[in-house]
């Protein structure tokens, strides 16, 4: 299902929808500093579902955050620069960056119904980004949110509109903040494990309409998860960021016919899968490296298999072929 | 391993399967202080039976009834209707010491080792309160059963020292299991013990069940949602919808013949299945 060919790789003429170049975020805090994300690029493409798929503590939504300008207090962006249609978001304003979320990129968090506003009813929820950003009325702002409830497929949307969050299921909440996501038709919805907290037969609904969003409407989608079988059923391009940092980044298929660096091969032998049989999943030693003390070389030296003397040393992320790039000395070497 | 916990050998091995379910029930009231007015049937007539040194997994989306039924067998909640059987015994019947010898032959793993440890006491401590409880062996003796039991699940004995906080996640659901399987129980109930774990952590864990089951030659119940897991741990699965068991089979019967409308549908939906994962297991 990867009809978008809009890799940037291969039409380095287009520009990107968002543009995240060289980008670190720091936490500062008693214990010192900390960097959760280190200078990482991601480009995502026109009408592109592109995965970025990590572990816990692998800086995949504070990445999602700084985009939106929304980082907690304590942390900041440390280096880099992000933007959205060629328009560069960092160092602008709060107020500036207001006028931009809702409108030109928008947030589907994991937990819809604490995203929601409890005493609130849906219909008026859904239909704010119409008030605030078009200055339309209460009445043509709930017109306009009962539409986005029907382009998302919510049943009797008139209806619903008058209901509040706790009268939905979990997955027509999570419907309900993509359409209130998607109201303004923004070029980007970053969309931060939306579907974790839903049943698999629910899931199965949200992902093939995010994907109906993206063959209708072009809309391109940047999004987050821990969950291989997600990046492969949904996602045109993937990136797989560990302990801060992008270790590979290829074409969905490819990486899963080829997957080359040895953290993103463990992670395939770890995962269960209900489709064969499996003798042994792999036990990947250890855990994810504290961004306290994250190592001088290679940061998944520590639990790879491969490890010999170089890792010592950072590899860096080196394009193998056609856009599949690997941060890994396996590949330095032979690449020259 | 240290001490010789004779376990507290039944009487009763008529029965063959270690437990037996018979059209268990339960029914919650909802509604509040001011309102009782609903019941939901969370189990409804379920008969089921875990043999002897088998895994048998439960598989369910939420409101299930799942969690619920492992609760049953675990005698955490009584059921509405219907009995449960510990080797061939009926669970109602046990009460005082006997309810007490029940508890060292089942012992349960839950979701997040978080909120199953005190936070006051240190591993170690966590791990020797059951032999304190069940009054065996020596201090020492406990001592050295801590630190044997803590090895085989793969944590270095200064661990015995360390609180709760000080842990990861999968290394305090490691101590999970390694209190779990401190007093030697014939049969672990585990409901979904890798849920809250990062996939490279979880590999690790269902790894370390299924060989800790095996070498200590125990029976499991192993509840999740996830499909992929239910697989890689079960030698029989039970699906169940809305509180009934809609399909119990061998797990390879399961995932590869299965008869139930709603089995098909939640393999159907598992994401990314037909796509990528075939080479999977050979992959270098």
């Amino acid at each position: 299902m990867n009809t978008s060919k809009s890799r940037l790789h291969n039409q380095p003429g287009q520009t990107p929808v968002l543009r995240i170049e060289d980008l670190s975020v720091e936490f500062s805090g008693a214990r010192g500093i900390a960097r959760v994300v280190d200078s990482i690029n991601i480009e995502v493409g026109p009408g592109e579902i592109v995965g970025l798929i990590g572990e816990s503590g692998s800086g995949k939504t504070m990445t999602a955050l700084s985009v939106l300008g929304l980082l907690p207090k304590q942390a900041k962006v440390a280096t880099g620069k992000i933007s959205l249609g060629g328009e560069v978001l960092t160092g602008k304003s709060e107020r500036e960056m207001r006028r931009i979320r809702g409108d030109r990129v928008a947030l589907v968090p994991q937990d819809a119904l604490r995203a929601l506003n409890p005493v609130r009813r849906v219909g008026s929820q859904v239909g704010e980004p119409f008030e605030l950003h078009r200055g339309l009325g209460r009445n043509e702002a709930r017109i306009k949110a009962i539409a986005s409830m029907e382009s998302v497929h919510l049943p009797q949307p008139e209806e619903r509109a008058n209901e509040y969050p706790h009268q939905f299921s979990g997955g027509m909440q999570q419907r309900a903040m993509i359409a209130m996501g998607l109201a303004l038709e923004p070029q980007l919805l970053i969309a931060d494990e939306p579907t974790t907290a839903l049943d698999v037969t629910v899931q199965a609904r949200v992902l093939s309409l995010l994907r109906e969003i993206r063959d209708h409407q072009g809309t391109s989608i940047l999004f987050i998860t821990h969950d291989l079988g997600i990046i492969a059923e949904l996602c045109d391009w993937v990136y797989v960021i560990y302990a801060g940092a992008i270790l590979e980044q290829a074409e969905v298929k490819q990486l899963f016919a080829d997957p080359r660096h040895p953290y993103t091969k463990a992670l395939l032998r770890a995962t269960p899968t209900a489709r064969t049989v499996q003798e042994d999943l792999l036990s990947i030693p250890g855990q994810i490296p504290s961004p306290f003390q994250l190592p001088e070389g290679c940061r998944f030296a520590d639990r790879c298999e491969h490890r010999f003397k170089q890792c010592d040393l950072a590899p860096l992320l080196v394009e193998t072929d056609d856009g599949h790039s690997t941060r890994c000395w396996l590949f330095e070497e032979s690449n020259g | 391993m240290g001490i010789a916990l004779a376990a507290g050998s039944s009487k009763k091995v008529m029965a063959e399967s270690v437990i037996h379910c018979e059209e268990l029930s339960k029914q919650f009231d909802t509604g509040n202080f001011w309102a009782r007015k609903d019941s939901v049937l969370a189990v409804a007539d379920v008969t089921l039976d875990v043999l002897p040194g088998e895994t048998l997994g439960i598989v369910g989306e939420s409101g299930s009834g799942k969690s619920t039924l492992l609760r049953m067998m675990l005698r955490l909640i009584r059921p509405t209707n219907g009995r449960v059987l510990f080797e061939g015994e009926d669970l109602r019947h046990f009460s005082g010491n006997r309810l007490r010898g029940l508890r060292r032959r089942m012992q349960p793993v839950f979701q997040d080792p978080k909120s199953s440890f005190n936070p006051r006491l240190s591993v170690g401590a966590s791990l020797s309160a059951p032999l304190e409880v069940h009054n065996i062996g020596t201090r020492k003796e406990q001592l050295s059963r801590v630190s044997d039991v803590l090895e085989l699940v793969g944590l270095d004995s200064q661990f015995s020292s360390r609180y709760p906080h000080q842990l990861s996640g999968g290394q305090l659901q490691r101590a999970a299991i390694a209190r779990a399987i401190m007093l030697r129980p014939a049969l672990i109930l585990a409901d979904e013990p890798t849920s809250a774990l990062d996939v490279s952590v979880q590999a690790q864990i269902l790894n370390l069940l299924k060989r800790t089951k095996s070498e200590l030659g125990l029976t499991c119940v192993f509840v999740s949602h996830n499909l992929g897991v239910i697989r890689y741990v079960s030698d029989r699965v039970a699906v169940m919808y809305r509180g009934r068991i809609v399909e119990i089979n061998t797990a390879h019967d399961i995932f590869t013949r299965p008869q139930h409308e709603y089995t098909r549908a939640l393999l159907a939906a598992v994401p990314g299945e037909t796509k990528t994962f075939t080479n999977v297991g050979t992959t270098k």
